[in-house]
């Protein structure tokens, strides 16, 4: 068919008086759809009014209309399969949805409603799960892309298919004429679809769905006289035409194995640009533009509309401390308005508002993420959110956790307190368990709690084979997963939801870039199951990656993101999630801020030399291989070059030694010249060694130059200068486990002719009176001993003179 | 003014033709003072195929309709954004479709007094006749508030803060009182007076700009062009204007030029097209910098090495073009090459001889 001879035929065919059938092309939470449909059944009081959405939620009819009930809701639709996981959708209401406006007008005058697509199960099994958003049954998606879209959009000088709706029909809300307005956004769809490719249609299941959508419109037809609308997206409505061609010999009405259920909604998740929703963006917008049509109960006094947001948003950022001049907000406003002047429209639309924002309250240069323009965003998004009436049943994710618990075999019979001892290396249904056990936990519910085993998150004892879970059911645990609901619809949904939040939750705090902190995050999703769906967090580790500027930090993530890529156990990453590329883009931000070394201050002195210490002893050992070591001797010996503080000298020198890239002498020789050197601190002059001690104590004895180095140093002192860096020489030797205090000790006795006892610490500061006390109590013992005929026995084969050690 | 023999016309000479077609075919109401009507003067910067009016700006639509509304108030434009995203052509082009004439100019820099935003004095005729209308001479912003049409000052920023401050009260009272010629003497400005400025937030040496300065104008970012192909084209075209001065006409191989683009992209982005994440210098990597590197490796091959140009001549300039003295950004261009140009270097040899001429320097 001639795409105008198409569009002409949709014109024509939409109202059938003959046949008493009245089709409502509409666009999912469309105001001005809405507002059409509300005129057109005040109009026309037809019998029955047939809805475009699964004909097995329409039991919940009654509660969608309950008073109770008040939007946005949605009917959350599952469905679960034995081979896969299990599916779950949503078909989200608001006050300006044509559909939610098309039931309450139509209870109002008494006529028949009736949902007539094809059963939730079907759509469900259509639908391709994605892992990162909620499934929705409304699909919007030839409204803003194609070929036809963006020519039309082009040509009325719109940016997208957004403005373009908006310029050609919410312009036109609160208009007399509902006939010609779904006459027109008919035409538009009928465009829309001579577009798209017939393969296409019956690819992404359309042409069933339109012949289920058909057929029960014919037996409607049969079933009942009286005239009948039919409120369907506007993209199907060509097919509707001719509902007897269209439905052939289908059977509609087939039972449906999905179990569906209405619950809370909120506008965040309805926003189609969250990546939510279908339908309109910012849906706060939305609705504004709808209570001022209903408010002059026809066209909106439009600079009054734009006046009413811009006072509001005012209101708002003023309680949230960051107030909008008087100038600034007439400024806004008039730009707003000749924005839409110019573009041709009755007043300033959503694009022309987030336009004179952009104009009036941006000062200075924009970033693409500029604050004022989020805030603005943020407030025509909204954040109403739904009640469902009591009697509508409970969320999915109640019941989905309860599965799960069930097929893992936690045992939910009662309240109890009960134990699991579980083998998390060995056996994959105790892992399996483990980790559903850490989802419920990172969701902040108190189901379950770890009493013993690996903690990977903190990473102590992370070599443990098994972990202890204490859990029990109770109405507090529902209540909690009610309150997670919100986050998704099944656990690892949920858990999805609860990161991502978790993550909006440190950006808000300004520390969206808090490596740390997002490496833990990712970690619990790891230890959660999340595995591959946690993709999207990479991104943003990448990013945290490459605005790091702290050079411990950054060293941290590069051995953190080592250990999980080398992990085998419950940390294991599985297939299709790699972090190789991600730790690789750590390691070169790392090998880029080791140019900050030199010019550390002193308080950042302990964290980067520990962090040289963590990525020497990295690139030394096994891991050393997936990393190009090459970059790091490099920068380090950029460092060196580039006269750093005496502590970053020594620990890097010393990195280089045991790379045998340097030799002893070496690093003697650097370490002599820091002690020879004019410094009048000689607590700096020992700051080499300090940082050599920190890296590698091994090289204090392990080479003679080195220790010559530093006995030369310390002989060569008075009495008062050694006194004077006595502290500082403890301080430096405290790196030293015993063991090595002993072994130095040694080596520097033998160096001075000696034997480590003959330096050993005695005390002569015990007066007459207690050495008799001492030698009287020895003699008894003595005695004792010998009575017992043990003294042999302790003192060896030849009685000594007993120690007064301290 | 000679128009054979200039090197540059101003856009109302330019496109004299289009202007002209425009305002036969202009229907819409127009500001007081204004050539054309608003949706005349976006139609003349963004094109329009039935009057075979050619697009001259790109990338942005939503852009230039809140320059224009912006001109249509009170406040004045600023346009700002890093060198080299025509921030001066747009200005020019508002000017030029908006009052019929681009030529209104104040060049902002360290020099500029406050006379040169207000008026200054031809002094033979000052001592002769003593102070008249006849001795005083007019700044370009004086004879715009006149003749109601718009002054241009480029570079705001680089004027001195006190000269800045001129600009305040002269924005706000839009009037510049002449006292020389009498008590109370003062030039009002016409309907359709207004100011297009542009500034460089980040460039050194540019001046902070007062919050009063700051509340008078309405910004708008310039950013650059966001499609690579059509950046890669611009630098081509642009890249052969410039060559066309010399006899010879070498060519810049694909390759090398998407070496170049991806280069400049890349840097100036900080994320490559498969998601890597480089670290972003602070100097300018505006397209205009990738036509100076590119003009400067042609010239490199052709006239100092007569080879053909390759990728290692794009690396050589990189450093004296754009990197100039910044220990810092030589080391994020280090950084850049050790990674993103050396994996590429493995599977390409372009970027191999990019790598190994960038790491050899």
């Amino acid at each position: 068919m001639l795409d105008e001879t198409l569009i002409r035929t949709v014109r024509d065919g939409l109202f059938q008086p003959d046949q008493d059938i009245y089709i409502a092309p509409i666009r999912h939470h469309s105001p001005a759809c809405a507002w059409a449909v509300q005129q057109m059944i005040r109009d026309l009081k037809p019998t029955q009014v047939l809805i475009e959405a699964p004909h097995d939620l329409t039991p919940l009819i009654p509660h969608l209309l309950d008073g109770d009930t008040s939007p946005p809701v949605a009917i959350a639709s599952l469905l679960d399969r034995e081979d896969g996981p299990r599916l779950a959708a949503y078909y989200p209401f608001c006050d300006h949805s044509p559909e939610w406006v098309a039931l309450h007008e139509g209870t109002a005058i008494g006529a028949q409603l009736q949902f007539i697509d094809l059963g939730s199960d079907t759509k469900l099994l259509d639908s391709e799960p994605s892992s990162t958003r909620p499934n929705l049954m409304v699909q919007e998606h030839h409204f803003d892309s194609g070929d036809y879209v963006r020519a039309l959009a082009r040509k009325l000088g719109c940016r997208d298919g957004y403005e373009l709706w908006d310029h050609l029909f919410e312009t036109r809300i609160g208009g007399g004429d509902w006939r010609s307005f779904l006459s027109d956004v008919g035409s538009y769809c009928a465009g829309l679809r001579a577009a798209t490719p017939t393969a296409t249609l019956a690819q992404s299941g359309d042409t069933q769905r339109e012949a289920h959508m058909a057929a029960c419109l014919n037996i409607a037809r049969k079933n009942m006289d009286g005239p009948i609308v039919v409120v369907v997206g506007g993209f199907h409505a060509p097919a509707l035409l001719t509902p007897k061609e269209t439905a052939g010999k289908t059977r509609p009405l087939r039972k449906s194995a999905a179990q569906s259920y209405l619950i809370r909604y909120g506008y965040r998740e309805l926003d189609a640009l969250m990546g939510y929703g279908a339908g309109l963006p910012q849906p706060g917008y939305y609705q504004s533009l709808w209570d001022h049509a209903q408010s002059q109960d026809g066209t909106p006094d439009w600079p009054e509309a734009a006046h009413d947001l811009i006072q509001a948003f005012a209101a708002r950022m003023r309680t949230q401390g960051h107030g909008i001049s008087v100038p600034a907000q007439t400024e806004l406003l008039r730009s707003a308005q000749l924005l839409a002047q110019m573009r041709g429209r009755p007043g300033a639309l959503r694009h022309d508002l987030i336009d004179g924002v952009k104009t009036a309250l941006l000062k200075g240069e924009s970033t693409g993420s500029d604050v004022w323009n989020e805030r603005f965003l943020t407030f025509l998004q909204g954040h109403k959110m739904g009640q469902v009436s009591s009697g509508a049943g409970q969320p999915p994710i109640v019941a989905d956790i309860r599965a799960r618990a069930r097929a893992l075999r936690f045992d939910l019979g009662d309240a109890r307190m009960r134990t699991r001892h579980l083998d998390i290396r060995r056996k994959p249904a105790h892992l399996a368990a483990s980790r559903f056990a850490h989802a419920v936990t990172l969701l902040g519910c108190d189901f379950a709690r770890r009493t013993a085993g690996p903690d990977f998150v903190n990473h102590v004892q992370t070599n443990l084979l098994f972990e202890d879970w204490e859990y029990a059911w109770s109405p507090r645990v529902e209540g909690q997963l009610i309150e997670a609901a919100r986050f998704g619809d099944t656990l690892p949904a949920a858990c999805r939801g609860y990161l991502a939040q978790a993550r909006q939750e440190l950006a808000e705090q300004g520390s969206a870039g808090d490596l740390h902190a997002l490496l833990d995050l990712f970690k619990r999703g790891l230890l959660a199951g999340l595995g591959a769906e946690l993709a999207d967090f990479i991104t943003q580790i990448e990013a945290a990656i490459r605005a790091s500027g702290d050079f411990a930090q950054t060293a941290k993530a590069v051995c953190t993101l080592h250990a999980i890529q080398a992990s085998r156990g419950p940390l294991s990453l599985p297939t299709g999630l790699a972090i190789a590329p991600l730790m690789q883009a750590a390691y070169a931000r790392l090998i880029y801020l080791c140019d900050d070394l030199p010019n550390a201050r002193e308080d950042a002195l302990p964290p980067a030399l520990d962090a040289l210490r963590m990525l020497a002893e990295l690139l030394r050992g096994p891991g050393g291989g997936d990393f190009d070591v090459s970059l790091f001797d490099a920068a380090l010996d950029r460092v060196v070059s580039a006269d750093p503080a005496a502590e970053i000298h020594g620990a890097v020198m010393a990195i280089a030694v045991q790379a045998c890239r340097h030799s002893t002498e070496q690093l003697a020789a650097v370490l002599r010249g820091q002690f020879n050197g004019s410094d009048p601190d000689l607590a700096t002059r020992m700051g080499g060694l300090r940082g050599m001690l920190w890296i590698a104590p091994s090289l204090l004895w392990s080479g003679q130059e080195i220790l010559s180095a530093v006995d030369d140093f310390l002989t060569g002192l008075d009495e008062d200068g050694f006194l004077e860096i006595l502290p500082h020489l403890r301080l430096a030797l405290s790196a030293l486990s015993p063991r090595e205090a002993d072994r130095l000790a040694q080596d520097l006795a033998g160096r001075h002719g000696g034997k480590t006892r003959d330096f050993t610490a005695h005390h002569h500061d015990i007066d007459a009176a207690s050495a008799a006390r001492g030698g009287a109590l020895e003699a008894r013992l003595r005695q004792t001993l010998q009575k017992d005929g043990l003294l042999n026995w302790v003192t060896g084969t030849a009685p000594q003179t007993p120690k007064e050690s301290a | 003014m000679d128009v054979n023999t200039a090197q540059k016309l101003p856009a109302e000479h330019r496109y004299g033709d289009e202007l002209a077609r425009l305002k036969d075919a202009d229907t819409d109401p127009k500001p007081a003072g204004w050539q054309l009507s608003p949706r005349a003067v976006r139609r003349f910067i963004l094109g329009d195929p039935k009057l075979q009016i050619s697009r001259k700006f790109y990338g942005d639509d939503p852009l230039v309709d809140r320059c224009i509304v912006a001109l249509m108030g009170h406040q004045g434009l600023m346009l700002v954004g890093e060198p080299g995203t025509a921030k001066s052509l747009l200005s020019e082009l508002l000017a030029a479709a908006i009052s019929g004439d681009s030529l209104l100019v104040v060049q902002g820099s360290a020099g500029v007094i406050e006379d040169h935003l207000r008026y200054g004095w031809n002094y033979a005729l000052l001592l002769a006749e003593g102070p008249s209308e006849r001795a005083l001479v007019p700044s370009p912003v004086l004879t715009a508030m006149r003749q109601g049409q718009l002054a241009r000052i480029e570079e705001l920023t680089r004027c001195a803060p006190e000269v800045q401050d001129a600009m305040i009260s002269l924005l706000s009272e839009k009037t510049i009182a002449t006292p020389e010629l009498g008590a109370g003497s003062e030039v009002r400005a016409a309907r359709g007076f207004n100011v297009i400025a542009t500034a460089n937030l980040r460039d050194l040496g540019a001046n902070e700009m007062s919050s009063a300065l700051k509340r008078r104008f309405n910004f708008e970012t310039v950013h650059p062009i966001a499609d690579p192909t059509f950046e890669r084209e611009l630098v081509a075209k642009q890249v052969n204007e410039r060559m066309a001065e010399y006899d010879m006409r070498p060519e810049m191989p694909d390759d090398v030029l998407d070496v170049l683009v991806s280069v400049f992209r890349d840097l100036r982005t900080g994320l490559t097209d498969d998601g890597a994440v480089v670290a972003q210098p602070k100097s300018v990597m505006s397209t205009a910098e990738a036509v100076n590197v590119a003009h400067a490796a042609l010239l490199d091959a052709t006239f100092l090495g007569q080879e053909k140009p390759s990728a290692a001549h794009v690396a050589r300039q990189l450093r004296g073009v754009v990197f100039k003295d910044d220990d810092d950004d030589a080391r994020k261009l280090r950084a850049y090459v050790d990674t993103i140009a050396r994996a590429r270097g493995r599977s390409n040899r372009a970027w191999a001889a990019f790598h190994k001429t960038a790491k050899s320097d």
